[in-house]
Parts: structure tokens; sequence; C-alpha cells
């Protein structure tokens, strides 16, 4: 070729990649946040998706997918399957929207996941039940499963807090904690625990003193809480009322990890010890950060459930981050199932898809004067 | 004209299945008794339709009629213990019935899933049946309606000595409100279960008992349109304001509150009363400004 | 454990029983089902914990809730029930069912805003929690204060019914409403009356309920709302005593089956108890409109 044509190819690679670069420029990447804004399981989906925005925020900030910005859809799925479902249809059927951030429980998302894999479109749901996986590839779950998360918490009940004989008490009306408990069941009875008491409540009880009587009366020496915050904190108090010793351990799952469970239990959940996704205030130097900027820009403390979101967000950004210039829902979705060691700011701080059962880790946590730490393992 | 249609499909599901609902739940009014054991028979179609095929591998449409065939017997049975009572108290049975077979379908966990609920049932149904089996049910409702069984329901409702005086054997016709009650409502249940993917126990409680009650009362319990009108309106108003997102449980309560306020029979047959009278009044055959109930 | 889950059941009953003594008022006096009792029950609660929040104490954050319970009850009776009356009985009842709903909707959703749908809790020492052991068994205080409350509203609404000029008039007007009329009673100023008492109750209830439980939430009355028509069928619709013994019978019911039975049954048993006294015994214990004394004074 000669040197005239030479520098003519290369002055219009240039000129091309110039222009293409400019038109790919600016693409905006549409999530759908589909959470439970109202109605019973509000409690975790408005800071969830809370968590969410900031995290989208964040990340368009520092130019996360280079020119490219998340832009964020809010949706309300009221705790109501058929509005979930109605709202996974709706937003299916818009080209623009490459995503969904939800929904929220497990009764939402499972029919939903239902309606994603006929729309095909890709949706990670807040829950952790894994009947969600079965149908179909566009379905995902974000926390991690009983099967995960419940042999770490068998094993330090009974080598670290050395306990020989357990009470549960669950959520019966929460399918998630109905999974948790039997998962640590199965594990620890195999292992040669003892389980001398099952118990069941429902969310909106707050009346243990059928409960924790029976509890006392069987003589545990340590009590499982497979509930959320508020109900276990009540149920320590009712249980400390009912006579339980001092010496009983009490031992809980990520469900506790919010402030009211210190608010409420005051000087009843003192010495309580939980596997935990997230501790208040940050356990890692990259979950301090988070917890300081989500303070500082909302004013609310940073619960669980926003940590959660905060991290499911960083997630699926990766996922289309790791598709290319050019996502489509398809390269997200498998990008998304390749998921490995995302930086997070809960469980042990990194989060991965294994045959698509998120696997993040956890951390054990203590309550000890009124606040949460870190505990002794 | 699809891809207008295709984002709203879920509210035409509602729409059909909730509107068979409530023509179970507007049959046994007719009649003249106070129950709300619809969602019960759903329920039991439901699980019954799933169980067989997913669980036994039957027909879609073979375990959709042996649901809709339990809920038939479910209401037979039924209709017995409620017949000996009254007004607010059968109300009080059947709520009694709905919450005694949510709280057994959560314990039978090995059969039904329990609270864990019961999943990935395929998604067989279309739109097209479902729009089909209200129409049919409406058919059904209005030719029964028009002959000789819709005036004894009639009959029994209003004045019960009298019907009986008239030959109206009471007995038979509250079980055969019962058992069409509970065949329409087991059928939906089993189509809603083979379109919806999954079922929890927790549906078929309270709170859809409230909803086939409110759409009924509104839209109006004694044309088979009301219960049409009722359910539309009910589907379409969360998402008319979905913008007001945080009030639309205020919203919703507003709305029943005034509609019962200002049209207590029911926005569709309200409608009809008004029409019907106006065309007896241009007839000249209306009594002076009395105030007419509607029968 | 029995003896404790009786003593438990006994408490739990005396606060189905104040709930249960609300509506039984309503529907006894009225022929009304008001559903949206639950939700004033919960604002009671809420407007206990606000005024013990803002530094009152209890035992005037009490009769305050109490108060606002009742005007509460008052603004259902005005929205839900009264536009009804016009109507004649039978239409009038399906569809007061229906208002009451959305009015107890109405209510609900001003909780969810007020407590951003949070479990808030009485601060701590409220109430002193102190507890005596008699006979083996341990009696907390707060036990014995919602004991000694549950007794002392049904002797006070008792005396109020029977013994009173106003409480002869509501007997009149559940007995007959065009006859009392005719005789010279306010319809509107007894139901304003009624509509308040049992509003108070529900009210005392509530705050009585988040007190012990440790929970003021805006979903707290559903599971009482239900629980409650099993108190309310067992002791006779409309009877004040009856409301008072149906009330601790399920209480007992749910402590000893919660005690001994899978948590997953307890439900199913007590609405099979609902179901069996409709079919035996459908007027309950107590049998009685409330135009009788039981002490045959009227």
């Amino acid at each position: 070729m000669s040197s005239k044509k030479k520098v003519f190819k290369g002055l219009a690679m240039a000129a091309g990649l110039a222009l293409a670069s400019q038109v790919a420029l600016a693409a905006d990447r549409k999530i759908v946040i589909l959470q439970a804004l109202t109605g019973g399981a509000a409690f975790v989906g408005v800071p969830a998706s809370d968590g969410m925005k900031f995290a989208a925020d964040e990340l368009n900030a520092r130019n996360f997918l280079g020119g490219d910005k998340i832009v964020y859809e809010v949706a309300d799925s009221a705790s109501a399957r058929p509005q979930a479902m109605a709202a996974v249809t709706r937003y299916a059927a818009d080209p623009s929207v490459l995503f969904i951030l939800g929904p929220t429980t497990a009764p939402e998302a499972i029919p939903s996941a239902g309606v994603a894999n006929d729309a095909k479109i890709g949706m990670k749901a807040m829950t952790n039940a894994v009947a969600l996986l079965a149908a179909g590839p566009w379905g995902f779950i974000s926390a991690q499963p009983g099967a995960v998360t419940m042999p770490p918490l068998g094993d330090y009940a009974l080598n670290v807090a050395k306990v020989k004989a357990c009470a549960t008490v669950r959520f019966t009306d929460n399918e998630a904690y109905v999974d948790l408990e039997r998962g640590f069941v199965e594990n620890v009875e195999k292992r040669g625990m003892k389980i001398v008491e099952r118990t069941g409540i429902k969310q909106a009880d707050s009346d243990f003193s059928t409960i924790a009587t029976r509890i006392v009366a069987a003589k545990p020496d340590c009590v499982v809480l497979f509930t959320l915050g508020p109900s276990a904190a009540n149920m320590a108090i009712q249980l400390k009322q009912a006579g339980l010793p001092a010496s009983v351990k009490l031992l809980g799952q990520s469900g506790l990890s919010s402030p009211q469970l210190i608010e409420i239990g005051g000087a009843a959940v003192e010495g309580l010890i939980f596997g935990s996704d997230w501790m208040p205030g940050g356990s890692t130097p990259a979950g301090k950060a988070f917890a300081a900027a989500y303070k500082a820009k909302t004013g609310k403390d940073a619960d669980n459930w926003a940590a959660l979101g905060y991290s499911y967000m960083t997630v699926v950004a990766t996922a289309i981050k790791a598709a290319g210039p050019n996502p489509t829902r398809e390269s997200i979705r498998d990008a998304l199932a390749k998921t490995k060691d995302v930086p997070v700011v809960v469980g042990s701080g990194k989060y991965s898809y294994v045959d698509r059962i998120p696997n993040y880790g956890a951390t054990f946590l203590m309550v000890q004067g009124g606040k949460f730490v870190a505990a002794p393992l | 004209m699809m891809s207008f249609i295709t984002p709203h499909l879920p509210l035409l599901d509602l729409i059909f299945i909730g509107t068979g609902y409530a023509l179970s739940q507007a049959i046994v009014f007719r009649a003249g008794t106070f129950s709300v054991a619809t969602s019960g028979f759903a329920a039991l179609g439901a699980y019954a339709a799933a169980i067989l095929t997913v669980k036994h591998g039957l027909h879609p449409a073979v375990a959709v009629g042996l649901g809709t065939l339990l809920g038939l017997l479910c209401g037979l049975l039924l209709s017995a213990p409620l017949a000996r009572l009254r007004g607010v108290y059968q109300a009080i049975a059947s709520l009694a019935f709905v919450e005694i077979l949510v709280a057994l379908i959560l314990f039978f966990e090995e059969l039904t899933g329990g609270p864990l609920g019961f999943h990935n049932i395929p998604r067989v149904v279309t739109p097209w049946i479902l729009f089909f089996a209200m129409l049919a049910t409406m058919a059904l409702l209005t030719l029964l309606g028009q002959g000789g069984i819709g005036r004894a329901f009639d009959a029994m409702r209003q004045d019960p000595p009298v019907a009986a005086s008239l030959g109206v054997n009471p007995a038979r016709y509250h079980v055969l409100s019962f058992a069409l009650s509970g065949a329409i409502a087991g059928l939906f249940g089993g189509l809603d279960a083979l379109r919806n993917f999954s079922l929890t126990a927790e549906q078929f409680g309270f709170s859809i008992l409230i909803g086939t009650l409110s759409a009924v009362v509104l839209g109006g319990r004694r044309a088979v349109l009301g219960p049409l009108v009722g359910t539309t309106i009910l589907v379409l108003l969360p998402e008319i304001f979905r913008p007001l997102a945080d009030y639309r449980q205020a919203v919703y309560g507003l709305l029943l509150v005034v509609v019962m306020a200002f049209l207590p029979f029911g926005v569709y047959d309200t409608i009809v009363m008004k029409l019907h009278n106006r065309r007896l009044a241009r007839a000249g055959m209306l009594a002076p400004k009395v105030p007419k109930a509607m029968t | 454990m029995i003896a404790q889950q009786v003593l438990n059941g006994l408490v739990l009953g005396g606060v189905y029983a104040l709930f249960a003594l609300g509506f039984t008022l309503i529907f006894g006096i009225h022929r009304i089902m008001n559903m949206a009792h639950g939700a004033v029950f919960m604002s009671g609660a809420f407007i206990g914990l606000f005024m013990v929040r803002i530094g009152l104490p209890i035992w005037a954050a009490l009769p305050i809730a109490m108060f606002g319970a009742g005007l509460i009850s008052i603004f259902v009776e005005v929205i839900a029930f009264k536009p009804l009356r016009k109507l004649a009985l039978a239409d009038a009842e399906l569809a007061s069912v229906i208002s009451s709903i959305g009015a107890g909707l109405i209510i609900l959703s001003v909780g969810q805003y007020v407590s951003k749908t949070q479990t808030m809790r009485f601060p701590f020492g409220t109430v002193p929690i102190d507890a005596i052991v008699v006979l083996g068994l341990r009696v907390t205080m707060l036990q014995l204060l919602m004991l000694g409350v549950a007794v002392l509203m049904v002797a006070l609404l008792a005396y109020y019914l029977y013994r009173t000029p106003q409480g002869r008039q509501i007997r009149a007007v559940a007995g007959n409403y065009r006859a009392a009329q005719l005789l010279g009673v306010n319809p509107n100023a007894i139901f304003y009356q009624t509509f308040f008492l049992s509003g108070a109750l529900a009210g005392a209830a509530g705050v009585m309920v988040g007190l012990a439980f440790n929970a003021v939430q805006f979903l707290m009355g559903e599971p009482f709302l239900l629980k409650a028509f099993v108190a309310i069928i067992l002791g006779g619709l409309g009877s004040v005593p009856g409301a008072l013994i149906g009330g601790l019978v399920l209480g007992l019911l749910q402590s000893l089956s919660g005690a001994y039975l899978p948590a997953l049954l307890v439900d199913a048993v007590i609405f099979l108890l609902l179901f069996v006294i409709l079919m035996v015994r459908p007027d309950g214990l107590f049998a009685q409109s409330m135009t009788e004394s039981p002490t045959k004074r009227v």
C-alpha cells in the first residue's frame, strides 16, 4: 500500500472510531426496581429500593459503566402477587428495560419468575427461595438459601457455643424462615444435637406467653430464632419473663439484623448471637464507607435490607458491564449467572453465583452493651 | 393492537378470574344466604387441579374438571349446616370454614407444600380460556336466573314463608345454590392455579374473601353483570392510582365507603334500577314519590 | 407447665374479652358488624404510645387513648353506618359490612403512614416489670394489670347499661328502634354513645396489648378481629357477660392448644370450635338480648 493510502486508511479508522465512540456514549441502561413499597413487606421493600437507588447513583457518579448510565424506574408491587406479575409483564413489554431487580418476597417472586421466563427478561428477586429457579434460566434469587447459611450456624452452635439441646422458633407464615429453620434442624440433628421444641408464630403475632412457657418447660440450653428482629426481640423478652435461665444461649439468623432488635429487646437480647449479612455500621472498610455515605445522603442508618439492596444493584451493574458494549437481556442474564467475587458490603464481602445459588458468606454478630459487635469465634 | 394489550394481559386475567369468584359469591346472596365460603371452594379447586396435574400427571382439563367437582361436593356438604343458621351467623360459619381450610392446607405440607407454597405449575390456561369460562358462566347464570330457578331464589330471599306457600322447596334450592357456587368457585380456582404458576394457602384467606365480597357488593348482586362491573372497578383502581402508591389503600377504603353511601345496591344494579324506573315513569306507571327499593 | 399456661390463657382471654366487648356492644344494640373494630383497636394503641412518648405516665395515657379511640369510632359510625340507616335492615346489612371494611382500611393506612410500617414499642419501664410468685406461678405486674383492667371495664359497662337512665335508653333502642323514637329517645345520640363506648373499650384493649406484648404495629388488629368472632359467638352475640366469658374461654383454648399442639393446627382448632358452636348452640352461652338485665331490673 502506498504511504498516502496508509495515512488515509489510518485517518479513516481514527475518524470511524471517534464517531463510533461518540454514538456509543451516554447509552441508558434501564433497570426496573420492583419492590414492595406498600403492604406487609414494605419494611423490606422500602429500604431495599433505597439501597438500590443509592447504589445506582453512586455507580453513575463514578462512571462504573464507562460513559453509559444506569437509569432506574421504581415500581411498587404492594407485596401482592397479582401486582408483581402485572408489573413484570408490563416492563417486559418495554424493549428499553434490560432487567428487573425484584420482587421482594417469595409468594410474589416465584410466580413472577414464571412470567419473566415467558417474556424472556432477567429478574433478580430479593428472596432466597430456591423453588424460583425451577421456573427457568431468567429468574434469579439474591439471598442465600438455608442450605448455604445454616451449616455455618450449626457449626457455631455445636463447636463454639457448644450447645446440646436447642429449641427453635420460626415464622410459620413466611416461607423464607420456614426454610431456614428446617435447614438448621436437618443439619444439626444429623450431627447429634437434640431439638427439644420446634415452635411457630405468625408475623403479626405479639403474644408469645404460650410459646415462651412451652419452651422454658422443655429446658433447652439454647433457643434459635428464625424470625425478624422485632418479633425476636419480643420473644426474648417474654422468654425471660417466663423464667428462661440466663445461661441459655440465644442464637439467630440474618433476619435479626436490624436496629429494632436492640431498641425493642433491650437487656433481654444481650448476648444474642446471629449469622448476619450486614453489621449495622459496616464491618469491612467498604461497608463502613457505604454506611457513612448512606447516612449522609439519606439521613437514615442503613439497615440489613438497604445494605442488601445496595449490594444486589452492584451485582447487576457488574453483569451489565461484563455483558459488553451492547448488552441485551440475554447477555446480561448469562453474565449474571457467571457472577464471581463481586465486591459487596454484606457477608464476607464477595458475591458469587454457584449454579445460580448465591454465595456471599456471613459474619457472626453479637449484641453487647446495646450494640452490635463481632461475635467471638 | 397486541402491543397495547400484552402489557395489560395480567389485568384481564384478574378481571376474568375475579369475576368468576364474584359470580360464585353472588349466587348464594341471590338465594338469600349470607355465606362467604367462595374462597374456600376456590382453594379446593385450585389445589386439586395443581396437585393432580403436577404430581399425578393428569391432563390439565381433567384436573380442572375434578377440581370443579370437588368444589361442587364441598358446596353440597356445606349447604346443610349453613341452612340451620340465619344472616350474620351464616357469614361467620362460612368464614370459619374458610379459615379451617386454610389452616389445614398449611398443615398438610407433604401434600400442598404448606407454608412454602405449591410452585412451578405449568401455565396451560390462556386468557382466552378464562374469557370463555367467564362468558359461559355468565350465560348459564343468566339462563337460570330468568327461569324458574331464578324466581325461586328471589322468592326465598325476599320472603321465605311466602315462597314455601307457593310451592318453592327452600331446601332444594338452597342446596342447588351452594352446589352451583361451589362448582363455579372450584372451576375458577383450578383455572387460577394453572394460569399463575404457584399457589399459597394465604391467597385464599381473609383478604380475597373481602375482595370478592366487595366486588359483588360494589357491582351489584342482582344482575349477572354486577360482579363483572365490581371486579373491573376493583382491578383497575390500583392501576389508575399507581402514582398515588402510598395512599392506595386509603383510596380503596374511601371508594368502598363512598360507593356504599351513594350506591348501596351496587353500581350496575343502581344503573339498571334507574333505567327501569325511568321507563316506568315514562309509561306513567310509577306511584308518586315512593322510594323504590331494589328487590 | 399447665397451670402457667392456664394463667397465660386467662390473661390473653381478658384482652380478647375487652376487644369482643366493644364489638358485641355494637352488634347487640344495632345488629351491625363493625369490621373497622380492629383498626380502632390499633389506633388506641397508637394514641397511647404517642402520649407516653411525649412524657405522660401510663395512667394518664390510657384514658386519653380510650377517648381518642372513642372519637375515631364515632368517625367510623358517621362515614360508614349513618348513610346506610335509611335503608331497610336486610339491604343495609351487607352494604354496611363493606362500608365498615372501607373505613377500617382508611384508618389502617393512616396508621401505616404514621408508623412507616415499623413495629413500635412502649418505652422500657412504662409498667414495672416485676413479677410475683403465687403458688408456684409467675405472675407479672403487667398480667395483673391486664386482668384488672378487663374486669373493671366489664363491670363499668354493665353498670352503665343496666343501672343508669342512659343505659336504659340504649337498651330500649336495641329492642325496638321505632318504639324508642316514639318514646322520645334520640337515636342519633344513642348511636354516638354506643360507638364511643365501643371504641373506648377497643382502645383500652389496644393499649393493654401494646404494653403487654411489646408490639404496636399498624396491622396489629387483624389477628384479633378474626379470633374475636369466636369469643363473641361463644358468649352470645350481644351479651356483655358473654363477651367476657367467651373471651376467657378463647384465651384458654388458644393457650392450651398452643402449648400442646403443632403450631399450624392451633388456628384450625379455634375455628373448628367456632363452627361447632354455631351448629350446636348458635346463640352462645348467654343467649339473651340487650333488653333483658341479668338481675331482672329493666
